[in-house]
C-alpha cells in the first residue's frame, strides 16, 4: 500500500454523552465507507467486549482506518478513533483526542447537552480540535434540534448553525457528516524528516504477540524491524509488525506522519507500554517526548473477596489476566478476618470498578463480595510522617494522627431546573460545596460543586438519578486533597469488630451512618442461638446499638419413618445455607450484610 | 431383623389445611378396595418370605386408616393378623380420626389384635379446628375417646399448637382437656407451614396469622409443664407419656431398629440383608430399582465385594465404605400401587456404617434418654461436637449420657445439624 499523502488524512474522534448514539454513528460510517460488509455488520462493531455492547458503553479505545471517496473526487483516509465515553477514563480520552485533529460531537436531539457532553467537549477544546456538532436521532418524534442547537451554542460556546442533523439509526445526514469531516477537519501536519514521534493512545495484550500499542505518528515514520524506545518507561523493543485496522488488522510496511495504526511490540509485560507515552527510534530518536503524559493512578479502592475461599487462586489468576489488558487495574493481596483472603483492588473510578467486578464474575465465574469502596486518604502523623490509607484497616491509631486529607472532586451536574433543589439538598448532605450554576438553555441547568470523592463513590450517582427521576447527568474530576475531620466507624457483632463492615466517614456523619447501618444489619442478620448485639463505634465510643434476639425455637417435631430422610436433607440444606454465610466469631453473617454498607440511603 | 412394621393408608375424608402428606381426599369405594387388595398382596409376599417373623410392633398410619371404613380396615388387619405372629407383637397401633371411628370398629380391631389407638385430636378449640380444616368437632373427639376406652386405655392424642388465631389460653385449655380424658400418651407438634398448602397460602395472603417461633416456643414449654405435672413425661421431642406407655413403634424409628414400610408412600429402613430380602420377596419394583441398589453399593471397590448387594466386603476398610443402611421411600401414587399389585417403585438411599452411626446419634438425641458417652466415643470425632453442644447449653451430660437440655428441646435442629455435619467430614 502506498503511503497516503497527509493532506488526505483525517483523524477524528466521535465524542458524546452515554447513549447519545456515538457507536451507531460510527457503525454507519463504517457501513457507508464499505469498511464492513453489511452482512458482517453487528451492531456497534467497535465495542468488542460483551459488557461494552450490553451496556452501550465503550471502555477501550479503538481505531479504525476507512477510505472515503469524497464529492471532490479525491479518496481520503479517515482514522476514526472511538474513545471511552466515561469520566473514569478521562485521561485515556484525552490521549485519544490528542491523536486527532478533529472531533464529531454527537448530541441526542431528544436529550440535549448532558454532563459528559460538556466534559468531552471541554477535553476536545483543550486539545485544540476542530469540533463538528452532530445533532443525532432527529428522526425520533421527541427530537428538538433547535433547542439542542441553542444548548450547544449557549452552553458550550461551540457554533452550531451548521451542525449536521443525523440519525445513526436510519443513516440520515451521515453522508453530510462525512463531507463536513473532509471539509472542516484539518489534515495532520508533522515533519516527515524529523525523528520518529508517535503517541500511544491505547494498548492491549495479545497472548501470541505480546503488547500491541495503538499509535498515531506525529513526526517521522515507523517501519517493521525498527528498534524503538518508549520515552517515558524507557523500554526498548524491535517492531515486529505495524499495520492499520480496517477494522481487521492489516499489516503495512510503514506508518508515516498523520497515520494511525497498531504496533506489535512482542513485549510480555503490559506495564512496559503506557498510554500517553511517546514511541521514538532507539537510535537517533527524538529529544523530547510528546506532552501530556501522566502516570495513571487508581482513585477508588475496594476489597474483593471470593465467597467461596477455594476460589482465591482463581481470583488471583483472573486479576492477572484482566490486568494484562487493563494496566490501570492494580491489586495486592489483602486478608480480612471476616472475609478471609482476597485482594485490595484499585480502580480509576466507579464504572471501572463495576465493569471489572462484572467481568470477574461473568468471564471467570467467580462469586465475589466487594467491600465498601474507599479512596486514598493521606494521614499525617504527629511525628510528621505521612501514611497512605486505602482501607479502614490501614487507618493509624487516631491518637497518633495530626490530620487527615482526602481527595476532592469538582462535580458537574446537568439537570432540568425543576430538580435544582433536590440536587442541592443531596449534594450538601454529602458535604458538597456549591460553586456555580449556569443555565445552558431555559430547560437545562449546569450545577458545579466541590465534594469529597469518598461521598461521591458511596452511591451518590444512584441517589442523584433517583432524586431527579433519571434526568441528571454527572461528571467529575479530581481537584486535589483537602483536610477533613474523618473517623473510622467500626461495626461490632457480639462485641467483636468486623473489619469488612468498617468505614472511614466524616465525624458529623458517623452517628447517622452508624445508626442506619445497625438498623440495616438487624434486618439482615438472622436470629441465632444467642442474642447478637450490633454496635457502631468510633474508637471506644458506642454510637448506636441494635439487638438481634436469640432464636427461641428451631426444631422439626415430627420425625417418624419417612421423615428421617427428609429431615436429614433439610439439615443439609440448612448447613449449605450456613456455609454461604460468613462465620464471624460465633455469629453467622449473610453476604447481604456486606452489601449493606455499600449504600447509605436512610429509609 | 425387621422388628417394626408400618402400613400406610393414603386416604382421608378431606385434606387438612396444613397437610402436605402422602394422602388423598377420597370417597371412591373401588379405589379404596383396590388399594387394600394390593396392600394385602404386598403383606402376603412379605410374610411368605419370612420377613415378618420377628415383628414386635405394628403401626397402621395415614392418611386416615379409619377412613377405609370397617369392612376394608377389618380385612387389612385380618390379613396382618394372618401374616404376623401376633403372640410376639407387643404393640399394634391404628391411627384414627374422630369422625371415622365408632364403637363397633374399635371392638372389631381390638378383637383382631389391635391394642393401641392414636387419635388425631389436634385441638379442643372449635375455631382452631375449623381453621385447620379438620372435619370433626370437639364432641367427636370426646366420643372417639369414649369408644376406645371401652376396650383399652392405651391411646394417644395428637395436638398441634400455634394454629390460626390460637391464643396461649386456648392452647393450655386443649392440653388440659386432653388430660381430662385420661390420656396416657400425647404428641405435641408446633404447626409447620408447608409451602403450597391452603393454610400457607392464607397466611401468605395475610388472611390469617399463625404463631411465630417465639410463641410456638412458649406453647411447647406450656405443654411440657402441664403434661409433666400430671406424670406424662417427655420421652422425645414431641412425645409425652406415662412411664410404660411410651410408643414402642415410634421409638424404633429413633433407635436404629430395622423397619419395613408397606403401602404407597411408606418408608423402610433396612440393613443390607434386609434390603436384598425385600427385593427378593418382590415387595418393590426390582426392575427399576435393583440396578440402582447395585450401583449404590459400588461405593466399595467392586473387586473386593461379593453378593448382589455387595455387602460382604472382604476387609474392614471396605466394609466402612459399603452401604450399611438402606432407606427406601415407596412411590406415593396409590393408583400406580394398585396397578403394580403392591409392588411400588422405591427411591433408595444408602448410608455407610459411619453415616448410620451418626444418624443413630442424631436420632438418639431426639429422646430424653439421649446417647451414652460410650456410643459417642465409638466415632473418633464425635465427642468434640457433643462437648460444644454442651458448651452452648443445648446438651447436658448426666450419668454418662448426653441428653437434651430444656433449650435443646426447642433448638433441636442445632443439635441434629451439628451431629449430622459429622457425616460430611472424612472418616479419617
Amino acid at each position: 500500500m502506498v503511503a497516503m499523502d497527509p493532506k488526505h488524512i483525517r483523524n477524528f474522534s466521535i465524542i458524546a454523552h452515554i447513549d447519545h448514539g456515538k457507536s451507531t454513528i460510527a457503525d454507519r460510517i463504517l457501513e457507508m465507507t464499505k469498511t464492513v460488509a453489511s452482512r458482517d455488520m453487528v451492531e456497534q462493531v467497535l465495542d468488542s467486549m460483551d459488557i461494552e455492547r450490553e451496556r452501550g458503553i465503550t471502555i477501550k479505545s479503538q481505531a479504525v482506518c476507512v477510505l472515503y471517496q469524497a464529492e471532490d473526487g479525491e479518496t481520503y483516509q479517515f482514522n476514526l478513533i472511538d474513545t471511552p465515553g466515561h469520566v473514569d477514563f478521562t485521561y485515556e480520552v484525552s490521549r485519544s483526542l490528542a491523536a486527532c485533529e478533529g472531533a464529531v460531537l454527537v448530541v441526542d436531539s431528544t436529550q440535549g447537552v448532558e454532563a459528559q457532553t460538556v466534559a468531552n467537549a471541554l477535553l476536545a477544546m483543550n486539545a485544540n480540535l476542530e469540533i463538528i456538532p452532530a445533532i443525532n436521532k432527529v428522526d425520533l418524534p421527541a427530537a428538538d434540534p433547535e433547542r439542542v442547537r441553542s444548548e450547544i451554542e449557549d452552553g458550550l460556546a461551540i457554533p452550531a448553525d451548521d451542525a449536521v442533523l443525523t440519525s445513526g439509526k436510519s443513516g440520515i445526514g451521515v453522508h453530510d457528516l462525512l463531507e463536513k469531516i473532509v471539509e472542516r477537519i484539518p489534515a495532520p501536519h508533522g515533519d516527515a524528516n524529523a525523528p520518529l514521534k508517535a503517541l500511544i493512545f491505547d494498548s492491549y495484550f495479545d497472548a501470541y504477540r505480546g503488547v500491541v500499542a495503538l499509535i498515531r505518528i506525529v513526526d517521522g515514520s515507523i517501519h517493521v524491524r525498527d528498534k524503538v524506545r518508549f520515552m517515558q518507561t524507557k523500554n526498548e523493543c524491535e517492531v515486529e509488525e505495524v499495520g492499520v485496522r480496517r477494522p481487521a488488522e492489516t499489516p503495512v510496511d510503514e506508518l508515516t506522519i498523520g497515520e494511525v495504526g497498531y504496533l506489535v511490540t512482542g513485549l510480555k509485560d503490559p506495564r512496559m507500554v503506557k498510554v500517553g507515552d511517546t514511541v521514538t527510534l532507539a537510535k537517533h530518536g527524538a529529544d523530547e517526548p510528546l506532552p501530556g503524559y501522566r502516570d495513571v493512578k487508581p482513585m477508588v479502592y475496594t476489597g474483593l473477596f471470593p465467597i467461596d475461599a477455594d476460589q482465591y487462586p482463581a481470583l488471583r489468576d483472573a486479576l492477572d489476566r484482566l490486568s494484562l489488558n487493563d494496566p490501570a487495574l492494580i491489586y495486592e493481596p489483602e486478608t480480612s478476618q471476616a472475609l478471609g483472603f482476597g485482594f485490595r483492588v484499585g480502580f480509576l473510578g466507579l464504572l471501572h470498578m463495576e465493569v471489572v467486578k462484572e467481568r470477574l464474575e461473568r468471564e471467570f465465574a467467580l462469586d465475589l463480595i466487594a467491600t465498601a469502596p474507599s479512596v486514598e486518604y493521606h494521614a499525617y502523623l504527629a511525628g510528621g510522617e505521612e501514611v497512605t490509607v486505602h482501607s479502614p484497616q490501614e487507618m493509624p491509631d487516631p491518637a497518633t494522627i495530626e490530620y487527615i486529607e482526602e481527595p476532592y472532586v469538582a462535580a458537574d451536574i446537568i439537570i432540568p431546573p425543576d430538580y435544582i433543589g433536590a440536587v442541592m439538598e443531596l449534594t450538601t448532605e454529602r458535604r458538597g460545596k456549591f460553586m456555580n450554576m449556569q443555565y445552558l438553555s431555559p430547560t437545562t441547568v449546569e450545577l458545579k460543586f466541590e465534594m469529597p470523592l469518598s461521598e461521591l463513590i458511596m452511591d451518590y450517582f444512584d441517589s442523584l438519578k433517583s432524586r431527579t427521576k433519571g434526568y441528571a447527568s454527572l461528571d467529575y474530576d479530581v481537584c486535589g486533597y483537602r483536610q477533613s475531620d474523618l473517623v473510622k466507624l467500626e461495626i461490632l457483632l457480639a462485641g467483636n469488630p468486623v473489619d469488612a463492615l468498617s468505614a472511614i466517614v466524616h465525624k458529623d456523619a458517623a452517628f447517622t451512618r452508624g445508626r442506619s447501618l445497625c438498623e440495616k444489619l438487624k434486618g439482615i442478620i438472622p436470629q441465632q442461638l444467642f442474642e447478637v448485639p450490633i454496635q457502631a463505634a468510633v474508637g471506644s465510643r458506642i454510637l448506636a446499638r441494635q439487638t438481634v434476639r436469640a432464636r427461641r425455637k428451631d426444631v422439626l417435631a415430627k420425625c417418624y419413618g419417612g421423615d428421617i430422610s427428609r429431615k436429614r436433607k433439610l439439615l443439609e440444606k440448612q448447613k449449605e445455607g450456613k456455609k454461604r454465610m460468613k462465620s464471624i466469631g460465633s455469629v453467622d453473617v449473610p453476604q447481604e450484610a456486606f452489601m449493606a454498607i455499600l449504600s447509605v440511603d436512610d429509609e | 431383623m425387621i422388628e417394626a412394621l408400618y402400613v400406610h393408608v393414603p386416604f382421608c375424608v378431606a385434606r387438612c389445611a396444613y397437610c402436605d402428606f402422602a394422602t388423598n381426599a377420597c370417597d371412591d369405594e373401588a379405589r379404596m378396595d383396590a388399594y387394600v387388595d394390593a396392600l394385602c398382596m404386598q403383606i402376603r409376599r412379605a410374610a411368605r418370605s419370612g420377613l415378618l417373623g420377628a415383628v414386635k410392633t405394628i403401626y397402621i398410619g395415614g392418611g386416615t386408616p379409619t377412613h377405609l371404613g370397617a369392612r376394608r380396615l377389618n380385612s387389612l388387619v385380618y390379613m396382618i393378623s394372618l401374616s404376623v405372629n401376633l403372640e410376639d407383637v407387643v404393640e399394634f397401633t391404628v391411627e384414627a380420626n374422630p369422625e371415622s371411628i365408632d364403637e363397633r370398629m374399635v371392638a372389631d380391631l381390638f378383637a383382631l389384635g389391635v391394642n393401641r389407638f392414636s387419635i388425631g385430636a389436634q385441638s379442643f378449640d372449635e375455631g382452631v379446628l375449623s381453621a385447620y380444616g379438620r372435619v370433626h368437632d370437639v364432641r367427636q373427639i370426646e366420643q372417639a375417646v369414649e369408644c376406645v376406652k371401652m376396650r383399652t386405655d392405651a391411646f394417644s392424642l395428637d395436638l398441634i399448637c400455634g394454629g390460626p388465631g390460637q391464643s396461649m389460653q386456648s392452647w393450655a385449655r386443649s392440653v388440659q382437656r386432653a388430660l381430662e380424658l385420661g390420656v396416657q400418651h400425647v404428641s405435641v407438634y408446633p404447626l409447620t407451614l408447608e409451602e403450597g398448602t391452603p393454610l400457607f397460602k392464607r397466611v401468605e395472603a395475610g388472611e390469617c396469622m399463625v404463631a411465630d417461633e417465639d410463641m410456638q416456643a412458649q406453647m411447647m414449654l406450656c405443654a411440657a409443664k402441664l403434661l409433666e405435672k400430671v406424670g406424662l413425661m417427655r420421652y422425645e421431642v414431641a412425645s409425652y407419656a406415662k412411664p410404660g406407655s411410651e410408643s414402642l413403634h415410634n421409638s424404633a424409628y429413633w433407635t436404629g431398629v430395622e423397619y419395613l414400610g408397606l403401602g404407597a408412600g411408606a418408608a423402610s429402613m433396612l440393613t443390607a440383608e434386609g434390603a436384598r430380602a425385600a427385593f427378593d420377596a418382590g415387595l418393590f419394583d426390582a426392575e427399576h430399582e435393583a440396578a440402582e441398589v447395585d450401583t449404590a453399593t459400588d461405593r466399595a471397590d467392586t473387586s473386593e465385594v461379593s453378593g448382589c448387594l455387595g455387602i460382604e466386603a472382604k476387609c474392614d476398610r471396605d466394609a466402612l465404605r459399603a452401604p450399611a443402611r438402606y432407606r427406601f421411600a415407596a412411590n406415593a401414587d396409590d393408583v400406580a400401587f394398585c396397578s403394580s399389585h403392591g409392588k411400588p417403585r422405591v427411591d433408595v438411599e444408602t448410608l455407610t456404617s459411619r453415616e448410620a452411626a451418626i444418624e443413630d446419634l442424631m436420632l438418639g438425641m431426639r429422646m430424653s434418654v439421649g446417647v451414652s458417652r460410650e456410643r459417642v466415643l465409638e466415632l473418633s470425632d464425635a465427642l468434640p461436637v457433643f462437648e460444644e453442644l454442651c458448651a452452648k447449653g443445648l446438651v447436658a451430660e448426666q450419668h454418662g449420657r448426653f441428653v437434651p437440655t430444656d433449650r435443646g428441646w426447642l433448638m433441636g435442629n442445632e443439635i441434629f445439624g451439628a451431629i449430622w455435619a459429622l457425616a460430611g467430614e472424612s472418616t479419617g
